[in-house]
This record gives C-alpha cells, sequence and structure tokens, in this order.
C-alpha cells in the first residue's frame, strides 16, 4: 500500500508539474499586451489594495516595502542610477536616471563620482532644476535618526555617516558637491556594490526648502516633491512660502487614496522613453479592505490592477477561461520563500539533522500549499538564479535533490543515522528534544496549507513540531525577536533590496542578529557574546558556523564576475556546510489585471508592476 | 388474609417509580428521542474515530495531494474514496469531521463539567450563606459576565502562543485545555446566578428550618438537602451549556486562537472553508451540518430534561390539550 501510493505520488507530481508548465504558458506574461487594443497615451490606471502598508507614511526616506518602491521608482522619484523597469534579468541591469552615466570607480570601490543630467525639474511646487545639493539633502534625511530610515546601514561606509547622525559634524564629511552637477561619495571600505545602493528611492532628490519643514519622521509623504514622470495630485496648490503655508496635497490620504497626475515639469527628454513610457494621464491608487472584492471589481473592469496576490481560487477560475487567462500575469521574481532552522536550539544545533530536513522536506507539497507552480518554481538554493543572471555555475544546483522534489526518505535517514540526536541509529532522532519541537507558521490558507505538510516530513525522521499558528504580522514579530529562540519557523520569505546578492547573504551575517528587529532567524554566526546581549543560551558544546569572513570577501569584490563566483560560492558553503534553511520555493508575483490594461510589464527592481510600463485603454473601461 | 381492598373491587393504582416517569415523560418527545439517538451515534463514531480511519484506509493528517489537490493546491470534492471531499491540504474531510467531533464532546462535556462544579458550589455557598460571602462571590460572577469575552480569548490566546513555554511559566500553553479553561472560566457565572437564585429560596422553606432546628450543620444540609434539589436545574442547564460550549469552541478556532490544525475541529475547518467557499462548498456543509445537528441536539435534550424534570410540565400539557 505504501510503495502503491509512492508511486501515486510521483505520478501525480509529474502531472502537476506538466499541468503547471500548461497553465504558465496560457497566461499573460511581463511585458505582454492586453486584447484591449494598442497601448496608447490616456486613460486613469486604477489600483486597489487592501492596506498600503507604507512603513514610513510615504516618505521615502522611510519606505521599506515594494509597493511604495514600485510607485516611486516608475512614477514619482528618479535616482542617480537606476533600472529598466522590466521583468527578469534585464530588469536587474543598471542604467543611469539622473546621472549622465553607470561610472567606474578608480579606486576598487572607495570613490563614486556621478554627473547629473541638466534639465531635470522638481514638479510643482518646487519647480525648480534638481542639483547635487537635493541629492546630499536625502542622505543628511537618512543620516538623521528623527527621520527613522530603514536602511541607511547601506550607507554607513561613507565617510563621516557616524559623525554627523550622532551630531558631531554638521555635515556629511565623505559626500561632496563641487558644483551642482556633480556629487562625489568618498568611502571609508571598498564597496562595489554602491552604485546599486543608490537605486534604492531613499536616494532620490529631495528639495530642502520644502523637506525643512517636515522634521519628524513619517511626515513628508504628504507634501512629497517629484522628480519623475508624476506627481501627487494637488501639489500645484500647496503653498511653500513657509513651512506654516504648506499644507498636505490633496491627492493623498493615507487612509485611503493616492491620486496621481502628470508632472508639468516633467522632460521625456532627460529621461529613457523606452524605460519609462508613462502613458496613463494619471494613476488611482486606492484601498479596499476586500481583498476578494478588489479582483471582482478587476474582473469587471471597474479596477486595472492590484499588489495584493489573488486567491489561488480566483486564479484556477480565471484560468479555465481562454479569455480571461490571457489577464493573469505571472512574473518570476526575487524571491525567495524558506523555512528556518536556529542553530542554537536542539535538535537544528546539528548539522545532520539540518541536512536531514532538507532531504526529507516536501517541497512539492509545499509548492502546492502555496497555490501551486504558477505561484513558484521549487527553490534549492538561498539566492534566486535571476540575481546571479542565470550563470550556469548555480542553476540546476541542488544538493538535496530528491525524486519530485517530494523527499528522500533513504537519504533523509542516512543523513540522520550521522547526528547525535540518532543513538540508535535508525535513521529517525530518538531523544526527547525531537519531540514537541516549538514552530511558528503563519495562519494564512497557504500558512496553514503547509503545516501538515512539513509535520509530515520531519515525523518521517523523528522530529514532532508544535506548531503555534499566528497572523501573519504576530508571526513575523515573534520570529524576528531574537529572546523568543525559535527553533523552527514556515513563514520566512526575503526580497532582494538591490540587485546584488548581497542583499540576500546579509541575512547570514552575525551583525545582523539583533535583540528586536531580528532578520538573521537562524543566529549563524552566533557567539556566546552575541547570545549574552540578545539573551538566548548558548547551546554547550556547539559550534555555531560564521560566514562573515567569506561574507567580507565576496562584498569588496570589485570585478564583476569575480564577484559573481564568489556569492555563488557563499551560497553553496550556506548550502551545504551551514544548512541555516530549507529554501523551498521561487516566488512567482501573480496578477491580474483588468481587460482595459493595453501594456503592462514587471519591474524586477520593486517586484511589483512596472507602472511606467502599463497602459489603459479607457474606452474599455468600466465606471 | 383477604385484602379489603381487593374485596372492596378497589383495584390497586399502579405507581411507577420516579425514574420510570422521568424516562417515560423524557422519550415522550420525539425529537428529544432522536437527538439522543444521534448523538448516541456521534459518539460512538468519536470513540471509534481510528477504527472508522483504518476501515476507510485515511488518517486524519494524511495527505492526498496528487489525488485531491488540483494544480493550484485547491481540493477535490466528494467522490466514491472521499465521502465529504477534500480540504486544502488534500487530507480526508469525512475523516476529520469524525475525528472533529471528539474535539467539540469533550470540550463541551469537560468545559460545562468545570463550569458546574465551580458554578455549583459557589452558587450553593453564596445562596445559602448569604451576606458579606454572597456579596463578594456575586459581585465576582458580575465581573467575569461583564469582561469582554473574544477579547480576553484573543489576548490570552494570542500572548501564550509566541514562546515555547506558554503563559504562566507553561501553565497556559495554547491547545485544547486552554480553549477549556477559558470556556469554564466564563461559563461558571451563569450556572453560579441560577443555583445562588434557587438556593436562596430553598432555605427559606420548612424543611431547611426543619434540618436547622434538629442541629444538623451547614455543611451537611447544603449537601444533603439543598443540593439534591437543585439538580432539576442543574441538568437541565447543564445540557444547554454544552453547545454554547461547543460553539465557543468553534468561535475560538475558527479565529485561529484555538485548537492547532494537527487536532481536526469543527471550527478549524470552518475557518478553512470560509477562505475557499465558493470553491469547495464541502469544506463549510459537512463540518457545519455536524456543528448544527450537534448543537441542536444537545438543545432539544435540554428541553426535553426540562420536561421531564419540572413537574408541572404534565399539568401544563394537559392544560394545553384541554384547551
Amino acid at each position: 500500500m505504501k510503495s502503491r501510493r509512492a508511486r501515486l505520488t510521483i505520478a501525480g507530481l509529474g502531472g502537476l508539474a506538466l499541468g503547471g508548465a500548461l497553465i504558465m504558458s496560457a497566461c499573460g506574461g511581463s511585458g505582454s499586451s492586453g486584447s484591449a487594443g494598442p497601448a496608447t497615451k490616456g486613460g486613469i490606471y486604477r489600483v486597489a489594495e487592501t492596506d498600503f502598508g507604507f512603513t514610513d507614511n510615504f516618505d521615502p526616506t522611510g519606505e521599506y516595502t515594494s509597493e511604495p518602491w514600485a510607485m516611486y521608482r516608475g512614477l514619482l522619484i528618479r535616482t542617480l542610477l537606476g533600472y529598466r523597469l522590466t521583468a527578469g534579468v534585464a530588469g536587474n541591469t543598471l542604467v543611469p536616471d539622473l546621472a549622465t552615466s553607470v561610472p567606474a570607480s578608480p579606486d576598487g570601490g572607495k570613490t563614486w563620482t556621478f554627473t547629473l543630467k541638466t534639465g531635470v525639474r522638481f514638479a510643482p511646487p518646487v519647480n525648480r532644476a534638481i542639483t547635487s545639493h537635493d541629492i546630499v539633502e536625502a542622505f543628511t534625511r537618512i543620516d538623521t535618526p528623527a527621520l527613522a530610515a530603514q536602511y541607511g546601514f547601506y550607507y554607513s561606509a561613507i565617510a563621516g555617516w557616524d559623525a554627523f547622525a550622532k551630531g558631531r559634524s554638521s555635515t556629511i564629511s565623505g559626500i561632496t558637491t563641487p558644483n551642482n552637477q556633480t556629487i562625489s561619495f568618498h568611502l571609508t571600505t571598498a564597496t562595489p556594490d554602491f552604485p546599486y545602493r543608490l537605486t534604492l528611492p531613499a536616494t532620490g532628490p529631495i528639495p530642502s526648502e520644502v523637506a525643512k519643514c517636515f522634521p519628524a519622521a513619517g511626515t513628508y509623504g504628504r507634501d512629497l516633491v517629484a522628480s519623475g514622470p508624476y506627481m501627487i495630485a494637488g501639489s500645484a496648490s500647496v503653498k511653500i512660502t513657509s513651512c506654516a503655508a504648506i499644507t498636505p496635497m490633496s491627492g493623498f490620504d493615507p487612509a485611503s487614496k493616492l491620486i496621481l497626475v502628470r508632472n508639468p515639469n516633467y522632460a521625456p527628454s532627460t529621461d529613457d522613453p523606452t524605460i519609462r513610457r508613462a502613458l496613463p494621464d494619471g494613476f488611482s491608487f486606492t484601498i479596499d479592505t476586500n481583498q476578494t472584492d478588489i479582483f471582482n471589481r478587476i474582473n469587471a473592469g471597474l479596477l486595472d490592477d492590484s499588489p495584493n496576490t489573488p486567491p489561488a481560487s480566483i486564479v484556477a477560475t480565471m484560468a479555465t477561461n481562454s479569455a480571461s487567462k490571457q489577464r493573469i500575469r505571472i512574473s518570476p521574481d526575487d524571491r525567495t520563500s524558506y523555512l528556518t532552522m536556529n542553530l542554537a536550539t536542539a535538535p537544528f544545533d546539528d548539522i545532520h539533522v539540518r541536512k536531514a530536513v532538507n532531504l526529507i522536506m516536501d517541497k512539492a507539497g509545499l509548492q502546492q500549499a502555496q497555490g501551486g507552480p504558477l505561484f513558484g518554481t521549487i527553490a534549492t538554493h538561498i539566492v534566486p538564479n535571476t540575481m546571479f543572471n542565470n550563470d550556469g555555475a548555480i542553476t540546476g544546483y541542488d544538493p538535496y535533490a530528491s525524486p519530485s522534489n517530494a523527499g528522500d526518505l533513504a537519504a533523509a535517514q542516512a543523513e540522520m543515522r550521522l547526528s547525535k540526536y540518532d543513538p540508535a541509529h535508525d535513521g529517525k532522532c530518538d531523544v526527547a528534544s525531537c519531540k514537541n519541537v516549538f514552530a511558528i507558521a503563519s495562519n494564512t490558507i497557504q500558512g496553514a496549507n503547509m503545516v501538515p505538510v512539513i509535520e509530515n516530513s520531519l515525523a518521517k525522521i523523528g522530529i514532532a513540531l508544535n506548531f503555534r499558528e499566528l497572523p501573519p504580522g504576530s508571526a513575523y514579530t515573534t520570529i524576528s525577536t531574537a529572546s523568543r529562540n525559535v527553533p523552527f519557523a514556515s513563514n520566512a520569505g526575503w526580497s532582494k533590496d538591490y540587485a546584488d546578492p548581497s542583499t540576500f547573504m546579509v541575512l547570514f551575517q552575525s551583525t545582523s542578529i539583533a535583540p528586536v528587529g531580528n532578520i538573521n532567524y537562524s543566529l549563524v554566526g552566533l557567539t556566546p557574546a552575541i547570545a549574552a546581549q540578545i539573551g538566548v543560551p548558548y547551546p554547550k558544546g556547539a559550534l555555531i558556523p560564521s560566514i562573515d569572513a567569506q561574507f567580507g570577501t565576496c562584498a569588496q569584490t570589485y570585478a564583476a564576475g569575480a564577484r559573481q563566483s564568489c556569492w555563488i560560492g557563499l551560497d553553496k558553503t550556506l548550502m551545504e556546510k551551514v544548512v541555516p534553511w530549507v529554501p523551498y520555493l521561487s516566488n512567482n508575483a501573480v496578477h491580474i489585471t483588468s481587460s482595459a490594461v493595453t501594456a503592462w510589464d514587471f519591474d524586477q527592481s520593486s517586484g511589483g508592476t512596472s507602472y511606467a510600463r502599463v497602459a489603459v485603454n479607457p474606452a474599455t473601461q468600466s465606471h | 388474609m383477604i385484602d379489603r381492598v381487593a374485596t372492596l373491587g378497589i383495584t390497586k393504582p399502579r405507581t411507577r417509580s420516579a425514574r420510570a416517569t422521568f424516562w417515560a415523560k423524557f422519550t415522550a418527545q420525539r425529537a428529544t428521542v432522536i437527538a439522543l439517538a444521534f448523538l448516541a451515534v456521534l459518539i460512538l463514531a468519536a470513540l471509534a474515530a481510528p477504527l472508522i480511519a483504518a476501515l476507510v484506509g485515511h488518517g486524519p493528517n494524511d495527505l492526498y495531494r496528487t489525488q485531491m489537490l488540483d494544480g493550484f493546491g485547491l481540493p477535490r470534492g466528494p467522490n466514491g474514496s472521499f465521502w465529504f471531499g477534500a480540504d486544502s491540504a488534500g487530507r480526508d474531510v469525512f475523516i476529520r469531521v469524525i475525528y472533529g467531533a471528539r474535539v467539540s464532546l469533550v470540550v463541551g462535556v469537560v468545559a460545562t463539567g468545570i463550569a458546574v462544579v465551580v458554578g455549583v458550589t459557589l452558587g450553593l455557598i453564596a445562596g445559602y450563606r448569604g451576606g458579606i460571602v454572597d456579596t463578594l462571590l456575586s459581585r465576582l460572577a458580575d465581573v467575569m459576565l461583564a469582561m469582554p469575552l473574544l477579547l480576553f480569548a484573543i489576548g490570552i490566546s494570542t500572548a501564550c502562543s509566541t514562546t515555547p513555554q506558554g503563559c504562566m511559566r507553561g501553565t497556559l500553553t495554547p491547545g485544547l485545555n486552554l480553549v477549556i479553561i477559558i470556556i469554564a472560566v466564563f461559563t461558571w457565572p451563569a450556572m453560579f446566578r441560577i443555583v445562588r437564585g434557587t438556593t436562596l429560596s430553598l432555605r427559606e422553606t420548612d424543611f431547611i428550618e426543619a434540618s436547622r432546628a434538629i442541629g444538623q450543620t451547614e455543611f451537611s444540609i447544603m449537601r444533603s438537602e439543598v443540593l439534591p434539589n437543585l439538580i432539576s436545574p442543574v441538568v437541565v442547564y447543564s445540557a444547554l451549556l454544552i453547545p454554547q460550549s461547543i460553539l465557543f469552541e468553534a468561535y475560538l478556532t475558527f479565529l485561529g486562537l484555538g485548537i492547532p490544525d494537527s487536532t481536526p475541529s469543527w471550527g478549524g475547518m470552518l475557518d478553512q472553508a470560509s477562505q475557499l467557499f465558493s470553491v469547495a462548498w464541502w469544506l463549510m456543509v459537512f463540518p457545519g451540518l455536524f456543528l448544527l445537528a450537534t448543537v441542536l441536539a444537545f438543545n432539544l435534550i435540554g428541553d426535553g430534561l426540562r420536561d421531564a424534570l419540572d413537574p408541572k410540565s404534565v399539568q401544563r400539557n394537559t392544560e394545553k390539550r384541554a384547551a
């Protein structure tokens, strides 16, 4: 009976994979047009979401989620460097935006100088040319603790960074502006990926005459001055004669709407029109807390798009109809979903247990729990392949391969026999610390569906998990509070910040371990000193591996090819010698658009709709 | 000796014991009998759940992904092998409904049992002793009844879910026990009020006065004189508390605060169903029907018990018929 079931599983999975491939091939993909006619100018692109999810009330200094980044990059904020705002590897390619070119560093990554384009102007109410001083203003805001920047650590290598933050200096000495069109960054350590860090929206120009009026976190977003092709509706009506005269722009209410209109000062000649096509006359972002309603309205033509992931049930219904399945947009995202194991807690403090967990895990089951192949491909290592430009040295790499990705019992039990937790050498964990192992899961339907798959898999090697299913926010807070010392969690996932593998590898640095807001859930690189600092016991007799040295080497490697090889090597080290995760899904972003959408693309850099590259046909929109 | 009564041609009236009278009245109502039969079958099924699972060949947490989930991970409906279809993890809904009965019955009976013991004991003491004891216990009950039950339950369950140890040094950990404790804590005041009120009127009766006069202790009077007279309302109200407890467990689990997913429960199944109802009706229909039928059955039995234990019910029925 057991063997028959196993064969059925394998055969069924084959069918499933084939089915998924067929479905995907039939769906509209990135960069595709709709059926409503050619992409032309005009109309309002209408987007709804259950929650804006802003981390800083739309102030770019503190926004750290993908949807605001997609809005900024495509529509509102230009940065020194940017991306092509399209899907796939091309979308991770650096291009100049405000700068005239992507520079090379003369000293291996310690000095970076940029020349700004002329003729780029701020939107109303500022209405003046953007200068290098406006970039400096953005950096001073990032380096002002009261403004709660979310990723200021990316710039801490700039000389004088700490001195400014601590009030010992009135300027950041490592940023110089010889003239209005030139800006130089002088770093204390070689940082070859520094150009990528200048694509992040917080580094976009900010006019000091407005920003000085918003010295507190989360306030400037109500009067954000645009540099891109659109601006917040009502921008032109704001008076900036004094701070007291400034009122919130009428097009933005953080609780309900964000309305964007064309920026009259935007000069397409200063931009690449093949990147920012800017076809719609405006954008309407609204909140609708009912997710089902959002997708019903998209299908009825009352909305055009949503950053929310549609439920599998809606996608399944649409996929059965040849017309509606063209409106399902599937885009491989630079995101890895993973199960995390805590190296400081039993039984996961033993690498053989961690390897056995990787070998036994039914990844195909986890993929199905997430909605099937449409929602992602099976992940076999840490960093998504697109982040390595699909380098042949890593594509196909799968150190824990199993038939049909359903787990390999024999290999897992062989690995478990090497563990100190299997004194009976029967391929199963025999000790008490493998029973009732505390674990955290999300209580979303996908999260709940994963729980039995994981429990069944680990039971085969004698590990019994005690899952607590929590709302997503609580689940995240629980695993990111280091003192909780959670042994196992299934609610983890990571998306890149910028197109360099370091933004994944930073998760394993010992410096990323923090008492609150910890992102190194596995506590890789934990030392007795750090353990005491975050309030967790350091396991007796354990030697928790560290990748800090290898990370440092890769991070300072300047030559692109060598750098990529170094990161690939670190990915493999993590998978084989550290084994902190069970990566199980390279996520796809799934979008559903209305039949009025005539052009659509995926912004690989932000992980959302490429708003700069969409178009609608207003004649086919419903109202 | 010749029976004088018999010689006079008078037949001795046939008397029935109190138990027989109760049973006759209880079973006279068809709905009550059907409810009882349903519960009997449900209890048997719950007890025999592992046996049923073995016969069907599906465990409550066995996954049938390739057979019962489609390419989008959506469950397939009822068929010859899966009578109630599969859930979104590919598990047999029929087997989980049967196992879910265990949770519902255990929660219903145990939580109600705790509430009854606490409510009767405190109600008896408060009603009989009166004075400051009554005041304190009554205010405690009022406080419990005034507390926002659901918010309190959500708070406890959430706070106790984020560490391996749970809360209060491991005393409270999420799961069945916590759910039972929460339900018991919030349902004993209702029983307390009923018992206290009845005891207040009983303690003024002549037979209690007589017991005091002959020197019986307070404890002895409460145990042997008052308590037996409380059995009728306590039994009736307990039968009505059980379905409330079952529903409350379903609410808690529906909110993700009760029984973990690996332990099948009707509330948990309905929670999942609410997100997939448009594509998988069976996820809501079968556990929902069982929950409805079980709650209805307990309510009907409660009504039946009330009628059977109430001496006025015969008179009322007679008057009703005469009218």
